[in-house]
């Protein structure tokens, strides 16, 4: 019998992800055996907190390491894996911060939500690690199970349960439809693991094109869901308005990273040449997944007056623009006709310019992960439990002459809503620019010309938060919950890495273009 | 159709699932006494309402008996394999498996303290 | 320059080339820590800051000043042989695109040598001065944040070697001028003085642009068409950029003005552009084009006509800002300019010509204006505009030297003017009006001493600057021949003469009814206090300058006839000569001592202008006081005191007009179509789509599922259908 040998070499780079298993292990048990009648709870989510910190510099020492295959080609470990670690980090870090002040508002704070939190980000981790669709699939059901755990937290209101409820059931029709799909890929190549597809999948394609593109396509249904990305973003709005506003801050940023870390794994193998009928298939697919999402993300935030709702769509958007670097990725300098002409500006340095737009998919990840946390922080901050049961509590209204009551609040969500509607100074303008040039340099123009109108609208709904926070006096008794310095702490946090990133992009940029490689045969 | 050759057992096992469920329901449909009620009607979904607003809570006594029975019953479907071959896989399977049993233990333990256990409370 | 050749052989020119930038950097930075902290740092440390930062850079200057007196420091220049007598450094490529670039870099000369030295010690007197100026004013930090950053603007526009950092410079002055005029800008008054100067200027910068643009143009088409000639402007322009003030130069020497007078030349001014977009033109139409284009963005920061209008209303701003800003240094950048245009301004009699019309009617008419002028302060505006004339005039006729002499000794006795007269109002409750004032002769010894000797200077009397500056200028009108123009010139010279008179006249009215004579009964205190050595001590430094200028007018360099200034410039001006020499455009009779001749008949006129005055103001007006005046001379006050009623000719031809086509493309373009259709129209789509998208959000999840599952089989089949065989 053939058995496998695996050294510490195969376990080094899992070490963020078993840490922060450990760590919400740790948790789960330091809960149950205090008695109930002496429990104190603060120390939870400093321990989470210490976790998530000590797991991201693990991850981020990997990202200096060459690219390798661990436990026999079922996991990757590369610069890119590390770099996917390391925002996932800071996603739960700040996510933790912010829950500890809005779980103590509202009695609610337990070892069991740290914990969930961390085993979501073990499963995120593995999954942008994970090179089998086996191992893909579990540890993308690691992250779900958690994440949907999380989003009924709130038990006792209405809404979280039907958050839950929802998620979990499109979760895992969109799970068998991923799986299915992968299943049809074996069957039409014999193997789960990507490393093999990329050579079998030419000869898989010109046997039997059919069962080959239903699987692929089927895959990239059940990730797109996962990125909310239209029309598989029916899920967004509800789940986001009814989960904990924490945890919608974690959905947004790290369920979709690492989803978008998954998919650009997975479609790798694809971006070759498959034969004269397949040319710019996988990019026509990403560039009209991108333009539906763009477009229909944007216009739908448009009419919300629910800023919680409005930052749901406002995720199904930025997914949007995420996809346009997706599609860039693959767009391949072979040319092509139809309404995609593609054209790259960048022909011949084809490697050199897939790093380059990995590196601006990195960097709006991780925009996008300070920036979300950020906004959903001040949400946070500022949402008032006895006005969920009504579902006032994320009115527009309540943004009122904000900048009078709490300016430090208003100034870190102005910050925010600028730099998700991409306007200098900050680090979401560098984000959409280095996106959108990514996607010009590709060939895809009239996309880009499309995304930048797009976000051109969605510049409407972020400024009117900031209209109503600075222009709109104060509503007549409204109060806000009292301070608490975790929330506080994120919001500083966050708000100095949006205008600090947005000025000088420089290292961080340098960085993750270091990371940008990925395992490949 | 060579590929597939294999996986006759498994269409066999399919079709026999299939003939049996089959025929359970129909035995039970022309054998079993009929008194029929709206909740018989209902569609099971241990054991709250299928249909309305999703907005309202639920019990989740059910739920938890069936996961924790779907928990364990894996870790019994683990440890069969895993014993048969148990001298072919030596330390490192032994390892393994310590690590997957502790961690369902940890579990256990955590279900224990937490009182999920009990049914009624 | 036998002088200087062993002089500070131990400053390492390379080194003191690549630290031009710190002249620059520390009135920056003085203006960033003034700005910034300058409300914590208090009173006493902004005058500190504000006035030290000034003088280092004075400092430094007079380093440079003292290295480029050396024969062997020499100005890297990638269109030929280095510059003698200039230090230069090149920091690097500052923006490129195709095949354009410009480079960042600094250069200091002879010329811009002397108004480093010009712009940080005249800077750094009236510093001094406004710290005791500004000790009442609340908002002193911004004062000086605003005056440190002029500074440190103008400085960039005499320091930049190519015209892209001048007219970074050039824009930087007129900021800072509009945030100064504008100072007190609670006073809707003064903001609109500021506005108006503002947006004047920015009328002449399009000029400036559109000029910077015709000269790229040329400087690319021009290889394509004369590889020979133009080898050298080529190699440059790729190193450095076409817009180099080196290169303007090497596009001058490339460009033989006529077949002609330069047999066998690929290429002439008379020839027409082979491409681009100037195909078609002639190269001396364009190169005409160009300068007229630089002289309406020089109009408009010199204050000449048509856009003289604003200076006279920029004196809304504190005293020393019009000392330092409208009247020693921003408003002669124009000047400065067309001394850095001077290769290609001799190449174009046509231009030559307007521009030295252009400075002569300025120079006449604001003279004619400040006959009347009650307010001391306008009458020193309109002083400079028509001084500014003056220069524009010596640029029109060839006579760069001359012009840029009368700038610096002009930058002595106008500042010394202005803040002689910024002290007299100080010291009489801030009284403007010359007719309330009177007999300050005795209250205010220095501030009368001083004011008298810049006066005596402006008016043009023997032996001080003004009168051996003004004098080199009407020279040069008078014996400089510009072949066809030879009209146009004889015009300007009598505009000069008259000038001269002209302002001989005003400038002793303002004097006598200052100075002389009783004091008024209408004076705002009765008894006027003379201002702090801080306010004093830079008067008497400037009215020394005023005197000591002179010396640069006479040929005291052995072996030669040329005046002191004129041969200090001739590194500078030398490329000018030669392609002046080559195109014949000007001829310059050669120097046969000192002009004795016209010297006396300048001193006749001073003397006209004067006496007539002082016998006016002191005997005639005031023994006829309380009768009406003859009617002639009725018309006349009254035109002159309404300025020829330029601002409402300006309002009813081009204010109104302009203002009745902006409500029309207001109402029909902006608020109907773009706002109402395009804006609102687009913003109600799509409002209107994204609530109908909502629809589909029943929050059913069945419903959701459904859509999932159709799109999926939707996007699969139409897949399946382009890859199916």
């Amino acid at each position: 019998m053939n058995i496998p040998s695996l050294t510490f070499l195969d376990f080094q780079p899992v070490l963020p992800a078993l840490l922060l298993a450990v760590g919400g292990i740790v948790l789960l048990l330091t809960e149950v055996f205090q008695s109930a009648a002496t429990i104190n709870r603060a120390y939870q989510s400093m321990v989470a907190l210490a976790f998530s910190a000590v797991a991201g510099a693990v991850a981020a020492a990997t990202t200096l390491e060459p690219a390798r295959e661990v436990f026999l080609g079922f996991g990757v470990s590369d610069p890119f894996s590390g770099a996917v670690t390391v925002l996932v980090c800071v996603g739960l870090g700040l996510s933790v911060l912010v829950s500890a002040g809005f779980l103590r508002h509202r009695n609610a704070e337990r070892g069991e939500f740290y914990a969930l939190l961390l085993f979501a980000g073990a499963g995120m981790s593995l999954l942008a690690m994970s090179n089998e669709f086996i191992t893909l699939f579990i540890n993308l059901e690691v992250m779900s199970v958690s994440t949907y755990a999380l989003s009924a937290w709130l038990r006792r209101g209405t809404r979280p349960s039907e958050a839950g409820f929802k998620y979990f059931i499109l979760g895992a029709f969109s799970a068998a439809i991923l799986v299915y799909g992968a299943s049809l890929l074996y069957g039409a190549t014999g193997t789960t693991k990507l490393s093999e597809l990329a050579g079998l999948l030419p000869a898989a394609v010109a046997s039997n094109p059919g069962l080959t593109y239903l699987g692929a396509g089927l895959v990239a249904v059940g990730l797109a869901f996962k990125v909310a990305a239209v029309p598989f973003h029916m899920w967004t709005p509800d789940v986001y308005e009814g989960a904990p506003t924490p945890v919608s801050a974690l959905m947004s940023a790290g369920v979709k990273a690492t989803a978008f870390a998954s998919l650009v794994r997975v479609f790798l193998p694809f971006a070759q040449d498959l034969g004269p009928n397949h040319a710019q298939l996988m990019t026509y697919a990403f560039a009209a997944l991108a333009l539906l999402t763009m477009v229909v993300g944007n216009l739908m935030a448009l009419p919300q007056r629910n800023v919680k709702r409005m930052l749901a769509y406002s995720s199904v958007a930025h997914a949007g623009y995420l996809l346009l670097g997706v599609a860039a990725l693959f767009a391949r300098p072979t040319g092509g006709e139809g309404p995609l002409a593609v054209t790259p500006l960048l022909a011949g340095a084809e490697g050199a310019a897939r790093q380059q737009t990995l590196q601006a998919i990195l960097f709006y990840l991780l925009a996008y992960t300070v920036t979300s946390l950020g906004s959903f922080g001040a949400l946070a901050a500022l949402e008032r439990r006895e006005d969920e049961p009504r579902g006032t509590a994320w009115d527009l209204e309540k943004f009122a002459g904000l900048s009078q009551r709490k300016p430090g609040w208003a100034l870190a969500m102005a910050a925010m809503m600028l730099s998700l509607g991409g306007i200098p100074p900050t680090v979401g303008f560098m984000g959409k620019l280095f996106i959108f040039r990514a996607a010009v340099d590709a060939g895809l123009v009239w996309l880009a010309v499309a995304g930048v109108l797009a976000s051109a609208a969605g510049v409407y709904y972020y400024l009117r938060v900031v209209v109503y926070m600075y222009m709109r006096p104060s509503q007549d008794g409204v109060t806000v919950p009292e301070r608490q310095w975790t929330t506080e702490l994120a919001l500083v946090l966050s708000t100095a890495a949006v205008v600090l990133l947005g000025v000088a992009p420089g290292t961080l940029s340098a960085w993750l273009g270091k990371a940008s490689v990925l395992f490949s045969q | 159709m060579t590929p597939l050759a294999p996986y006759l057992p498994i269409a066999a096992v399919l079709g026999v699932a299939g003939v049996l469920a089959v025929a359970i329901s129909a035995i039970a449909t022309f054998l079993g006494p009929k008194r029929f009620d709206p909740v018989k009607f209902d569609t099971f979904e241990c054991g709250n309402e299928p249909i309305g607003s999703a907005r309202q809570r639920f019990a989740v006594k059910f739920y938890v008996v069936a996961l924790l029975f779907i928990v364990f019953d894996v870790e019994a479907v683990f440890l069969y394999p895993w014993a048969v071959n148990f001298k072919a896989l030596g330390w490192f399977g032994y390892m393994e498996m310590v690590v997957f049993a502790a961690t369902v233990v940890v579990g256990l333990i955590y279900v224990w303290k937490k009182g999920a256990l009990e049914l009624e409370s | 320059m036998a002088l200087h050749s062993s002089m500070l052989t131990w400053v390492n020119a390379a080194g003191l080339a690549e630290s031009l930038y710190f002249i620059i950097a520390l009135p920056l930075l003085g203006a960033f820590i003034s700005g910034v902290f300058g409300r914590l740092l208090g009173r006493a440390n902004v005058n500190l800051l504000a006035t030290a930062a000034v003088a280092g850079s004075f400092m430094l200057s007079l380093l440079v000043f003292a290295a480029i007196n050396n024969a062997g420091v020499t100005a890297p220049n990638p269109f030929g042989d280095a510059v003698p007598y200039a230090l230069g450094h090149d920091y690097g490529t500052w923006f490129a695109a195709g095949g354009f670039r410009v480079n960042f870099g600094l250069a200091v000369d002879h010329l811009s040598g002397t108004l480093l030295l010009v712009i940080t010690g005249v800077g750094t007197l009236i510093h001094l001065y406004s710290t005791s100026y500004m000790e009442h004013d609340e908002g002193y930090w911004r004062f000086f944040a605003y005056l440190n950053l002029f500074v440190a603007m103008m400085l960039t526009l005499v320091m930049a070697d190519n015209l892209v950092l001048l007219f970074v410079g050039w824009e930087g002055v007129g900021m800072c001028s509009y945030l100064l005029i504008g100072f007190w800008y609670k006073n809707p008054a003064y903001a609109f003085a500021g506005r108006k100067a503002f947006i004047t200027n920015r009328v002449g910068d399009f000029g400036f642009l559109l000029g910077s643009f015709l000269l790229v143009l040329m400087v690319a088409a021009l290889p394509a068409q004369a590889p020979s000639q133009a080898g050298r402007l080529e190699a440059g322009a790729a190193q450095v950029g076409p817009l180099n003030l080196r290169g303007v130069g090497a596009l001058a020497t490339a460009l033989p003005y006529s077949a002609a007078k330069a047999p066998g030349a690929e290429v002439t001014l008379e020839s027409r552009v082979a491409s681009g977009p100037l195909a078609g033109f002639t190269y001396g139409g364009v190169l005409t084009a160009a300068l007229l284009l630089f002289l309406l963005g020089a109009a408009g920061k010199s204050a000449q006509v048509p856009l003289y209008v604003w200076l006279p209303d920029a004196m809304a701003g504190p005293t020393p800002v019009s000392a330092l800003i409208h009247a020693a240094t921003m408003v002669t950048a124009g000047v400065y300019l067309f001394c850095r245009l001077s290769p290609l301004l001799v190449l174009s009699p046509a231009a030559m010509a307007t521009v030295a019309l252009i400075g002569g009617t300025t120079a006449l008419l604001a003279a004619l204006i400040a006959f009347t002028q009650n307010d001391i302060k306008k009458v020193l505006a309109y002083s400079t505009v028509s001084q500014l004339g003056l220069m524009f005039l010596g640029v029109g006729v060839g006579a760069f030297w001359a012009a840029a002499f009368h700038l610096v000794t002009h930058a002595f006795f106008k500042a010394c003017l202005f803040l002689g007269a910024g002290s007299v109002m100080h010291g009489n409750g801030d009284e403007t009006d010359i007719q309330k004032l009177g007999g300050l002769r005795k209250e205010m010894k220095v501030t009368w001493a001083t004011f008298a000797v810049a006066t005596l200077a402006i008016t043009g009397v023997v032996p001080l600057s003004g009168f051996f500056s003004k004098d080199a200028i009407l020279h040069a009108a008078h014996t400089h021949v510009v072949p066809g123009f030879e009209g146009a010139m004889h015009v300007a010279y009598a505009l000069g003469l008259l000038t001269a008179l002209s302002t001989a006249f005003y400038m002793t009215r303002a004097y006598v009814l200052a100075f002389e004579g009783e004091r008024s009964k209408d004076a705002k205190v009765p008894h006027a206090h003379e201002s702090a050595a801080a306010m004093t001590a830079p008067l008497v430094v400037l009215a020394v300058l005023s005197v000591l200028g002179a010396a640069w007018a006479f040929p005291l360099l052995p072996g030669t006839h040329e005046p002191v200034f004129e041969n200090f410039l001739l590194p500078v001006f030398s490329v000018t000569e030669q392609v002046r020499a080559a195109a014949g455009t000007v001829l310059v009779p050669d120097h046969a001592g000192l002009p004795w001749g016209a010297y006396v008949q300048a001193w006749v006129i001073a003397l006209i202008g004067a006496g007539s005055a002082f016998f006016l103001y002191t005997r005639f007006f005031p023994s006829r006081a309380g009768q009406p005046l003859p009617a002639a001379l009725a018309f006349a006050r009254n035109l002159s005191r309404n300025k020829f009623y330029a601002d409402e000719l300006y309002e009813a031809v081009l204010i109104r007009p302009l203002k009745f086509v902006a409500r029309l493309a207001y109402q029909v373009l902006d608020a109907l179509v773009i706002d109402t259709v395009a804006v609102r129209g687009t913003a109600w789509v799509t409002a209107q789509v994204g609530s109908a998208l909502r629809l589909i959000q029943t929050g059913d999840v069945q419903a959701y599922a459904a859509i999932m599952a159709a799109a999926a089989l939707g996007g699969i089949v139409y897949a399946l259908s382009r890859v199916m065989p």
